[in-house]
C-alpha cells in the first residue's frame, strides 16, 4: 500500500467514525451508528487488509467467520427479539389459607 | 516362427507405451496451470533454474541452493515456491482470524442479548462512559493501521529501513491506546463504575447498568490483551527490519501481523458504538 492510499482510506475512515458519533449524538440512533461502525470495519478488512487480493482460500475463510458469526448473532437473537414480556402482578388474597390441604394418598 | 509371433506383442507393447508417455506428458503440458500472480513471485529466476515443475498451478522457484536467490533460504521444503508458501500463510492468518471473530462473536452476542433486554439502564451505563478519550483511542488506533499497511508495502519493496521505522510508529501509537485505555480505566474505577457495592448508578437501573460496565471491562480488557501481543509481533517485525530480514520477494511475515494488528482495529471499531455510542442523545 503506498502512502497515498493508506492515508486516503485513514481519513475516509476518520469521516465515517465522526458520522458515526453525529448519528449516535444528534441523530440519536445507536443503530445508525452501529452500521457506520460497522462499514468502517469492513473498509478496514478492503484496504489495510488487502481483502480483495488476498488469496482465494483466505477470502473462503474471511466470508465464513462472517457467515457463522451472522448465525451466531441471528439465531442467538431471535429469542430475545420475539420474546413477549407480560408483567405479572403478585398478591395473596385475603382469607385465603396459609396451606394448601395435604393430599391423602390413603384410599 | 513362434517366436517371432511371441515377440511382436512386446513390440506392440513397447510402443503402445511409448505413445502413452507422449500423451500424457502432451496433456500435461495442457493441462498446467498458469502461475498465479503475487507480489512474492515477481522475481525472475535465472536463466536454466531448476526446479521449473509446477504444484497447484505455483511454479518453483529456482535452486534452493543457489546463491542467486536469496528468497530461496526462507521457503520450507513442502511448498512449491515463495508465491505458494506465502497464499498458504496468509489463508491460514485469514483461518486464524475467523476464529478470533467468532471468539468476540460470543462477547457482542452477550451484549446484543442483554441490551435488547435492559435499553433504558445500558443508555444510561454509557453515557457515563469517556466518549472523549475512546474517540481519541479510535483515531490512534486507525492511525497505526494505516501506518503498518503503509509499511508492507515498504517490505514488498524491500525497503526496510522505511518498514522499521513504520513499525516503531506503530506501536508508539499502540502503546499510546494501552497508556489512554489504562487512564481511562482509573477514571473508571475513581468513578465507581466497577461493578460491585459501591457502583455509581444506583435505584431500578443500577443493576442493569453493572451488566454494561461487566461487559465494557471484559471486553476492553481482552481487547488490550490483543493490543498487548499485536504490539510485541510489530516489534519482532520491526526488529527484523533493522536486520534487513525482508526483500522484495519476502514479506510474507509483515503481511501476517499486519492483518493481526487490522483485526485488532476491526474488533476496536465493532466495540467503539457499543461502549460510547449506547447513551443516544440522551
Amino acid at each position: 500500500m503506498t502512502m497515498l492510499s493508506a492515508f486516503g482510506a485513514w481519513l475516509t475512515l476518520l469521516v465515517l467514525v465522526a458520522a458515526e458519533v453525529a448519528a449516535a449524538l444528534v441523530a440519536g440512533s445507536g443503530l445508525a451508528a452501529a452500521g457506520i461502525g460497522v462499514t468502517a470495519a469492513v473498509l478496514v478488512a478492503m484496504t489495510f487488509m488487502r481483502l480483495p487480493s488476498a488469496p482465494r482460500l483466505g477470502a473462503v475463510f474471511a466470508v465464513a467467520g462472517v457467515f457463522w458469526l451472522a448465525v451466531l448473532l441471528g439465531l442467538g437473537g431471535i429469542d430475545p427479539a420475539t420474546r413477549q414480556r407480560t408483567q405479572v402482578e403478585l398478591r395473596t388474597p385475603s382469607g385465603t389459607p396459609d396451606l394448601p390441604p395435604p393430599l391423602s394418598l390413603a384410599r | 516362427m513362434s517366436e517371432r509371433r511371441r515377440r511382436r506383442p512386446g513390440a506392440m507393447e513397447g510402443v503402445l507405451a511409448g505413445a502413452a508417455l507422449v500423451s500424457g506428458w502432451l496433456l500435461a503440458r495442457a493441462w498446467r496451470p498458469t502461475a498465479p500472480a503475487y507480489p512474492s513471485d515477481r522475481a525472475v529466476p535465472p536463466a536454466g533454474a531448476a526446479g521449473e515443475a509446477g504444484v497447484d498451478g505455483y511454479h518453483a522457484v529456482w535452486d534452493r541452493a543457489s546463491p542467486d536467490a536469496p528468497v530461496s533460504r526462507h521457503i520450507q521444503f513442502q511448498y512449491a515456491g515463495m508465491a505458494h508458501q506465502a497464499d498458504t500463510a496468509i489463508a491460514g492468518m485469514w483461518l486464524f482470524l475467523a476464529t478470533e471473530l467468532l471468539f468476540f462473536g460470543g462477547l457482542f452476542f452477550l451484549y446484543i442479548v442483554y441490551r435488547a433486554s435492559n435499553q433504558a439502564a445500558f443508555a444510561e451505563a454509557s453515557r457515563h462512559a469517556e466518549l472523549g478519550i475512546g474517540t481519541v483511542n479510535t483515531v490512534l488506533l486507525l492511525a497505526s493501521s494505516a501506518i503498518f499497511a503503509f509499511g508492507h508495502g515498504c517490505a514488498a519493496r524491500g525497503r526496510n529501513r522505511a518498514l522499521f521505522w513504520t513499525c516503531v510508529a506503530t506501536a508508539l501509537l499502540g502503546a499510546a491506546f494501552i497508556a489512554l485505555k489504562g487512564y481511562e480505566w482509573s477514571e473508571d474505577f475513581r468513578h465507581h463504575l466497577f461493578p460491585g457495592p459501591d457502583f455509581a448508578i444506583g435505584g431500578a437501573l443500577g443493576p442493569s447498568a453493572q451488566l454494561f460496565w461487566c461487559f465494557y471491562f471484559f471486553a476492553t480488557a481482552l481487547h488490550g490483551l490483543h493490543m498487548i501481543i499485536g504490539i510485541t509481533l510489530v516489534g519482532w517485525i520491526g526488529w527484523g527490519a533493522h536486520r534487513g530480514r525482508f526483500s522484495a520477494g519476502y514479506s510474507t511475515p509483515v503481511e501476517a501481523v499486519g492483518l493481526y494488528w487490522s483485526f485488532v482495529d476491526v474488533v476496536w471499531l465493532l466495540l467503539y458504538p457499543m461502549i460510547y455510542l449506547a447513551g443516544g442523545t440522551g
